[in-house]
């Protein structure tokens, strides 16, 4: 099956928060206010935001976010960058490294997804993801993330978010498809003194959310250098092995910090946990080839 | 609208949603298309996509600012100083489409000799009555005729049909014109002369909008006035919720007209419309100056008779010369076999008004207020968060002996009675809250801003015993039969009715109403194909001569007509979709598309050309918004007729820079005057505001010393005008959960005021509280050498719902425009301070 990804172009969201309700509203996923008001809710749960982004972040109950991100030029110029906060669906997904019982995995479209059925509530992948995605749902003991709608993919149909967005802001196909269309459109924008950058070719292994971007990532809240943190390279090349052997939750009192610095390469850990047929980045193809020349 | 009919002819949106994408420049002005029309943006994307320029005017940096190549700050209540400065600067530098301004609009007439303008007035001000004698607000005319009905290509020939109502002719008049438009007394350099106070230094100090920012935003709108460029001007209630909203529009026409951008691709004037079904609630006149088909409810005092009636709005040229049609056609669909030549078509079952006596929200409420008001129907309506000055609108309400809300909630207004500060016990109001089917659990046909009307099908049953309007309103019009039948006065009016749209207590047929609306031949109920066979002699019945052709088919299903069309192909490709829907009138797309054409029939834009005369005939890519062929014969008409008057529903067939008479109250040039509140005085003249403005209630208008900052109310995308459908649904209510202020980091800090305090907001009207939000996007406003700071609330908050918060309309004025009392909501005084400083 060819990797499929979503493709975000920065320049075409007009921030409507469409794809945040729709995305809600296909998983089945509350408001915070349940069946309730707003006024009921704990002062706590009711912290301003003083932004247009509400909630404040990604929750269990919140897979996907429209960031507002307000900027201000030394000039006084403004921008009001709207962003999408959601799983990246990372080739070298620090998640999947992360999770001691593989509850987090890598499918075969590429995209990752957490079975909350395996899932035991650690956290660590929360910890690990370099984009602050995973969320713990207390209640559930679970970690909760986007899972690209693959019970709609399974059936031809597009993500809820895509299919909501009015302004054609998402795209979803096969991602060297995705990654033409992104390349397309930043010729095209260069050509209107409008310039776009490419987010998630490279990065993580190559993402399968892309983005289009009109500022540098962080104006996003996007790390611009993202990586599996060390600790979790480590955790995978050494304990990880080890541990299920013997059992992941032996080794739930060790500190990450502890296994830092010990130095085995990504690849290596990668190997150790997806065995050498799977070594992340999947080969360039044909397409993803031309794509690059256009 | 009221700015666009005299303008143009229609009171519409000249252009459609998907024609934007055509556009070279859009200008978005009093419109925040991005948070109040997402769908719409996809457009705009497009347009931009292809090479184009947005440009975003508005008081705040907003999500369509965000989106803007050009983003202009402008104080609110100041757009005609912004536009007087944009006609100005297209005058000046000679950038109008020269061919368009002489050919297509009444630049050359000859203005009337008193005609003159000096200290904020026009000619015939007449300071003790406060109102305008209208004598010189006139073109000269050189010559008049009367009609001559042996002429065989005479439209009025119809009177002579036995039926048809008496009325007296009305003469045809040719204006004295100055091609050349060289004449001191000729309406452009009347214009030009007009606006020459209107230079770039004085806009920037009027609005707040830095001089380089007018400036660069002036080249790249009047970059558009080239010949095959096209330029769109997108408002909504930025522009019409203003003491001279009107007047706004009007100015907007101006400069749209000197730029040629009406009746081409791309162009256009385009009300954008908030409601999904806003256009059609107005062109089905829930207006109390019309009737349907934007037809003047008739007053009192001026129309006793269909004659006099018939002779106040009947034009000697025009197509308006058809509108004995349309009205006996209405009278006949309302009251069928009773309407006939001898009674004259129960013309006086029609209700009339006083004109004095407005019946506009405003006046009503205000009447309220007095007791004049027994009782109230509201249907999809929340008064109690979205009136002015709600706190005395909620007060008037206690007056009312019943109240009946139909609505998907209990909403603020049927709750009225246990509104905060109201007191049950002292309130006797009956209230009954009849549970209303939502639109996707009823049939009926939407019509959109671009005037489609489409048809929408039943999805899904409601719940409960909620029903449709039209079941409420069969079931009303029943009960009032049967009532009135026991003894009432003047019961004619209904008991005549022709009501036969359901048996028992069935859910009315549908298809029943909409044929109604279409139109058909009295003899043999036949639907009509369009308004063009209608008759004045009572063989037709349309109830709305401008749907005609909607829901045409004879025995069909909705599916099966033009208003079910569904045919997604863009056949011609310009983005018409004529086969999706049925747009008003006769399926045109894109209205005034003459003009589109030069003289001889030759596109001003080859790429997106409209309508092209090929030395024999005419191809279109949309339905001609002009006489094309002959009706009998299907002969082509050739370009030089169509091109002498391609505003076919003005008398003089002209686009009007100048409009004249008393359709537009304050004259016939748009001229800045503040807001009824403002911290500013009027800089260009000393009429400090629009001598004409509707104030009802003066008490509790504020004075800036004590009230110095300007506030405007705003929307955002996650919620719905007062707030009832969308308060109560969870997932929107967390999008957007809380009430807030937005404020500059500036005044906030002036304040002492942080993002998340609550703040106390408050003039004499009212008083609330929210929470701050500072932010960079507001910026305060430097005027005249002095900073002004403006604030802004949006209006969707009530004390009801899942998402309960202060009502920002407890603050705003019971102030309406001059010409059509839409309130000032967007520009008025306040306070604020820091909750406990």
């Amino acid at each position: 099956m060819a990797d499929k990804a979503i493709l975000f172009d920065a320049s075409r969201c007009i921030g409507c928060k469409g794809c945040q309700v729709s995305c809600k509203r296909w998983n089945m996923l509350p408001a915070s206010i349940g069946t309730g008001t707003w006024q009921d809710l704990p002062e706590e749960q009711r912290a301003f935001t003083a932004s247009y982004q509400n909630p404040s972040d990604l929750r269990a109950d919140t897979m996907l976010l429209v960031t507002f991100n307000e900027l201000q030029g030394d000039d006084g110029s403004l921008s009001l960058l709207m962003g999408r906060k959601s799983c990246m669906h990372c080739t070298d997904a620090a998640c999947v490294l992360a999770c001691p019982t593989g509850a987090a995995s890598k499918q075969p479209d590429g995209t990752v997804r957490i079975d909350h059925e395996r899932c035991i509530g650690c956290r660590y992948c929360n910890w690990a993801c370099p984009f602050g995605i995973p969320k713990w749902d207390e209640a559930a003991n679970t970690s909760c993330m986007c899972w690209m709608c693959a019970d709609r993919t399974a059936e031809g149909q597009k993500p809820a978010c895509v299919s909501a967005c009015p302004t054609g802001a998402l795209d979803y196909g096969e991602r060297p498809a995705m990654l033409t269309l992104a390349k397309a459109r930043i010729s095209k924008a260069e050509a209107a003194g409008r310039p776009l950058s490419l987010y998630g070719e490279k990065e993580m292994g190559g993402l399968h959310v892309l983005h289009l971007l009109q500022a540098k990532p962080s104006a996003y809240g996007l790390p611009d250098n993202p990586k599996v943190p060390d600790t979790v390279t480590a955790w995978q090349s050494v304990v990880k092995p080890v541990g299920a052997a013997i059992g992941a939750l032996t080794f739930l009192g060790l500190g990450l910090s502890y296994l830092a610095n010990v130095g085995y390469s990504k690849k290596q850990a990668q190997q150790a946990v997806l065995g050498p047929e799977d070594t992340g980045a999947p080969p360039a193809t044909a397409e993803e080839e031309k794509a690059g020349h256009d | 609208m009221t700015g666009l009919v005299y303008s143009f002819g229609r009171g519409s949106m000249t252009n459609h949603w998907i024609d934007i994408r055509n556009a070279d420049v859009v200008l978005a002005n009093g419109a925040n298309v991005a948070e109040n029309h997402p769908i719409a943006f996809k457009y705009i994307t497009e347009a931009i996509e292809r090479g184009g320029t947005l440009i975003h005017v508005d008081p705040r940096f907003t999500r369509t600012s965000a989106k803007a190549q050009l983003y202009a700050p402008l104080r609110s209540g100041t757009d005609v100083a912004f536009y007087g400065g944009l006609i100005n600067y297209i005058l000046e530098n000679r950038l109008f489409h020269e061919e368009y301004v002489r050919n297509y609009t009444n630049a050359s007439f000859i203005v009337h000799p008193d005609f003159h303008f000096s200290d904020g007035y026009f000619s015939g001000w007449d300071p003790l009555n406060k109102t305008y004698d209208l004598t010189s607000w006139e073109w000269v005319n050189e010559r008049e005729e009367p009609i001559d009905l042996d002429d065989p290509a005479e439209v009025f020939r119809y009177v002579r049909e036995d039926g048809t109502p008496f009325f007296e002719l009305p003469k045809k008049k040719y204006a004295l014109k100055d091609p050349t438009l060289q004449d001191p007394r000729c309406v452009f350099q009347q214009l030009k002369k007009h606006y020459s106070r209107y230079d770039p230094e004085m806009v920037s100090k009027i609005t707040g909008m830095p001089k380089e920012i007018f400036l660069e935003v002036a080249k790249a709108y009047a970059s558009t006035g080239r010949p095959g460029k096209a330029g769109t001007i997108l408002y909504a209630m930025g522009h019409t919720q203003h003491s001279n909203g009107s007047q706004i529009i009007r100015a907007v026409a101006i400069t749209q007209l000197l730029l040629g951008n009406i009746g081409i691709a791309g162009g256009g004037v385009n009300a954008l419309r908030g409601e999904a079904n806003v256009q059609g609630s107005t062109d089905m006149a829930l207006l109390y100056n019309n009737v349907p088909g934007y037809l003047a409810a008739p007053y009192a005092e001026h129309d006793p008779t269909l004659a006099a009636w018939l002779e106040e709005v009947i034009r000697p040229t025009g197509f308006n010369q058809n509108r004995p049609k349309f009205i006996v056609s209405l009278l006949k669909a309302w009251w069928g076999d009773k309407a006939t030549f001898s009674n004259d078509y129960l013309y006086e079952y029609l209700p009339k008004y006083d004109r004095d006596r407005a019946c506009s929200h405003l006046a009503l409420f205000d009447e309220m207020a007095r007791g004049g008001i027994k009782g109230m129907f509201l249907w999809g309506q929340n008064p109690v968060v979205t009136t002015p000055n709600s706190v005395a609108g909620r007060k008037a309400m206690e007056r009312l002996e019943w109240l009946v809300v139909s609505d998907l909630w209990e909403t603020e207004s049927a709750a009225f009675w246990k509104a905060p500060g109201a007191d049950p016990t002292k309130i006797s109001t009956e209230v009954f809250l009849l549970p209303a089917a939502a639109s996707f659990e009823k049939e009926g046909s939407v019509s959109n801003s671009g005037r489609w009307i489409q048809w929408r099908w039943k999805a899904v049953d409601p719940p409960g015993d909620a029903k449709s309007d039209l079941w409420i309103l069969d079931r009303l019009g029943k009960a009032l039969m049967s009532e009135i039948k026991k003894g009432g006065r003047f019961a004619g009016p209904i008991l005549d009715l022709t009501w036969d749209y359901s048996e028992g207590n069935e859910e009315p047929d549908v298809a029943k109403v909409a044929l109604e609306i279409n139109g058909f031949t009295v003899a043999d109920e036949k639907p009509l194909t369009n308004f063009l066979g209608l008759m004045a002699d009572g063989s037709t019945a349309c109830g709305n001569w401008i749907y005609s052709g909607y829901f045409s088919k004879e025995d069909k299903p909705p599916a099966e007509q033009p208003t079910g069309s569904r045919k997604s192909v863009d056949g011609p490709g310009l983005g018409s979709y004529l086969d999706w829907s049925f747009a008003w009138p006769v399926n045109r797309r894109i209205l005034y598309n003459r003009c589109s054409a030069d003289l001889e029939g030759k596109p001003f834009d080859d790429e997106h050309w409209v309508v092209r005369w090929d030395g024999a005939k005419w191809a279109t890519r949309d339905v001609p918004d002009f006489g094309a062929k002959t009706a009998k014969t299907q002969e082509p008409i050739p370009p030089e007729v169509s091109g002498k008057t391609p505003f076919i529903m003005l008398p003089e067939g002209m686009g009007r820079l100048f409009v004249h008479g008393w359709r537009l109250t304050e004259g016939p040039f748009p001229e800045h005057y503040e807001p009824v509140e403002s911290p500013v005085k009027n800089l260009l003249s000393s009429v400090q505001y629009d001598p004409l403005a509707k104030i009802f209630y003066s008490p509790t208008l504020g004075k800036p010393d004590e009230f110095p900052y300007v506030m405007t109310t705003i929307r955002v995308a996650e919620h719905w005008q007062g707030g009832t459908m969308s308060r109560n649904l969870p997932w929107l209510v967390e999008a957007m959960p809380e009430m807030f202020v937005e404020l500059s980091e500036q005044l906030a800090a002036e304040k002492g005021i942080r993002s998340g305090d609550v703040v106390v907001v408050w003039n004499k009207r009212g008083e609330i509280e929210a929470k701050a939000m500072v932010t960079s996007r507001l910026k305060p406003f430097k005027v005249n050498g002095s900073v002004v700071h403006e604030v802004a609330a949006p209006w969707h908050w009530g004390f009801a719902g899942a998402a309960s918060g202060a009502s920002i309309n407890d603050l705003t004025p019971s102030v309406g425009d001059a010409n059509t009392d839409i309130p000032e909501y967007k520009a008025f005084l306040v306070n604020l301070k820091r909750k406990g400083a």
